[in-house]
């Protein structure tokens, strides 16, 4: 099967809208008689509802508690170059496959490593552990990839060389079906994030890519004439656009005075917001960025006269978080798919924070999982409990939050290796990535540094919803206000 | 003439009932599903008007066959997240969720 491009006009009406008609037509007088008497009789039970302790404490099972974590699968392509960590996992939209990036996390000089991305379908009965059903090489290493949010077996990769790539798993033989092209405008440095955002059209979505060389690019991949050869448009960070309120509280100041490129390590955007992203980088900075003007840098059918409109990348940054909320590279952000503009951060520092879209003077909450304050290199929220995220560390272990159970310390504390493969200098294998399962919520895949990946089964309390944690979260975000 | 003046009426005592803690949203419906007012997207609008109308006629088909002469005139269902709430008579429903842990 190999891919079409076709393009079609449709009307704007989909699926997912359909017109709800409101019976107009209906006796105006009997509705005002039945409301006079059906509104006292609902308040009463309204009312009764908000006084009532009759359901305290009243909890229903209905699935079985599971009081202990159990580890699943325990996956590592064998077939892939010696030494290589998982730099990211995923799972897809439907959560039957788990992705796994291959890569080195610390490289000396050039890279002159074969990177690789696999997954394994775990859906199946038969899960080779050993071997990958999909595995693909790339030219090198590989520093994270996204499935597509729609269409199950497209996968978007980035590397160290700077290249987005873009993998159909449904052809067998060339699944690589782009890749960036090296140009004025694409990275020159490694891909540290790369993600889907939806795109101008329903149904279709962009890819944006942030790297260390301080470029934010948005990629139209399903623009059949461009694919990825040119990003659509995109933003340059760069020291001399650091916001002075962000550097005030700096302390080597001095560091910025050239105005070089600022390495972007994560990124995180919003599903309402499509044009914001928060960004956190290299030094330890949190930006609000918006490329909302950012002009198009395609354009193979553009009229003479808008030649006159610079094709640059521009300066995103609109507002940095104020007192910086790291020392060292933000290594990961998370937006909460509940509350749309709570986002965490974590870093090198081993600092976790929380902190709000709208309000850039302030956290809203810090923690501090590892007792060695070991970098905390990948943070989560879950999409399925409101008030759990989750985030794995260097020393080994995941650290799991319930706002709903504790506000300060860590629920759980995962080790992400089994006590056999403990390494020879009896100190823990490094966490390097984690990714809850988006449709079943019993499951968490965690990554190592040595390249397995292992999929646990968690704790009931840490999925089972009871309707309170929209409340606890919106406590949190007004306790702030009163500051 | 008569009709704004109803029609007002329909506002203030929807207003009325919105005003209590942890209502979510508020749908009146006929017998055979169709909505004359909702507070609640299209989609969420739809799922409770034909849900929430089948359930209660099954349970007035309950009630009235466990005593012809009985007949239903409260549902309440409550679900770890929030609780429906259904007044009903011949012709229409007045449904309402709330979430009563939100306080």
């Amino acid at each position: 099967m190999s891919i079409r491009h076709v393009e079609k006009e449709i009307q704007t009406d989909d699926q997912r809208d359909k017109e709800l008609r409101l019976l107009k037509t209906y006796n105006h007088e009997s509705l005002a008689t039945f409301l006079g008497k059906a509104e006292p009789l609902m308040s009463t039970e309204l009312l009764k509802n908000i006084k009532s302790t009759a359901f305290d404490g009243y909890s229903v099972r209905w699935d079985e508690e599971v009081n202990t974590v159990s580890c699943v699968h325990t996956l590592s392509h064998t077939q892939r170059e010696e030494g290589l960590s998982c730099t990211q996992i995923a799972w897809n939209k439907t959560g039957s496959m788990i992705g796994v990036a291959y890569g080195r996390t610390a490289h000396q000089g050039w890279c002159t490593h074969k990177g690789h991305f696999c997954a394994w379908s775990l859906g199946l009965r038969n899960v080779n552990p050993d071997i990958a059903p999909f595995a693909v090489e790339t030219t090198t290493c590989l520093n994270t990839i996204a499935f597509h949010p729609e269409t199950p077996n497209i996968v978007a990769g980035g590397t160290f060389q700077g290249e987005v790539l873009i993998w159909n798993m449904n052809e067998k033989d060339e699944p690589l079906v782009m890749s960036s092209k090296m140009n004025e405008f694409s990275h020159q440095d490694p891909v540290m994030k790369v993600l889907w955002i939806p795109g101008s059209r329903i149904g279709q979505y962009d890819l944006v890519s942030a790297g260390i060389d301080g470029r934010i690019l948005v990629w139209s991949p399903m623009h059949h004439d461009v694919k990825l050869n040119r990003p659509k448009c995109g933003g340059q960070l760069t020291t001399s656009n650091i916001p002075a309120a962000v550097l005030a509280s700096f302390d080597s100041r001095k560091a910025f005075a050239l105005d070089t490129p600022l390495g972007v390590c994560s990124i995180t955007g919003f599903k309402d917001d499509l044009t914001t992203f928060i960004v956190g980088t290299e030094p330890g900075f949190v930006l609000k960025c918006n490329l909302a003007t950012a002009p198009l840098l395609q354009g193979v059918n553009q009229v003479k006269k808008s030649e006159k409109e610079p094709r640059t990348l521009i300066n995103p940054i609109q507002a940095g978080f104020t007192p910086n909320p790291h020392v060292g590279s933000v290594r990961s952000l998370s937006t909460s798919p509940f509350t749309r503009d709570l986002v965490l951060s974590c870093g090198s520092d081993g600092i976790i924070r929380l902190m709000h879209k709208l309000k850039v003077d302030g956290m809203l909450a810090t923690w501090q999982p590892s007792t060695l304050c070991a970098p905390v290199v990948s943070v989560a929220w879950s999409p399925h409990k409101a008030t759990v995220f989750a985030a794995a560390a260097t020393d080994g272990n995941v650290y799991f939050y319930n706002l709903s159970q504790n506000k300060h310390l860590p629920v759980l504390a995962l080790p992400s290796t089994t006590a056999s493969t403990v390494q020879r200098n009896g100190s823990a294998t490094p966490a390097t990535a984690m990714a809850f399962n988006p449709e079943l919520p019993q499951l968490v895949a965690v990554s190592d540094d040595l390249g397995y990946v292992r999929v646990f089964r968690i704790v009931t309390s840490l999925y089972e919803c009871d309707g309170r944690e929209q409340g606890i979260l919106n406590r949190i975000v007004d306790s702030r206000k009163k500051d | 003439m008569n009709n704004n003046k109803d029609l007002n009426e329909m506002e203030t005592t929807l207003s009325r009932v919105q005003a209590h803690k942890g209502v979510h949203g508020i749908v009146i419906a006929t017998h055979d599903g169709s909505v004359i007012r909702s507070t609640l997207d299209n989609i969420q609008t739809q799922q409770y008007s034909t849900l929430v109308t089948q359930l209660a006629a099954k349970g007035k088909g309950v009630v009235r066959d466990l005593d012809p002469e009985d007949d239903l005139t409260f549902l309440r269902i409550r679900s770890k997240k929030h609780e429906i709430m259904v007044a009903e008579t011949k012709t229409y429903l007045l449904i309402v969720i709330q979430n009563p842990h939100e306080l």
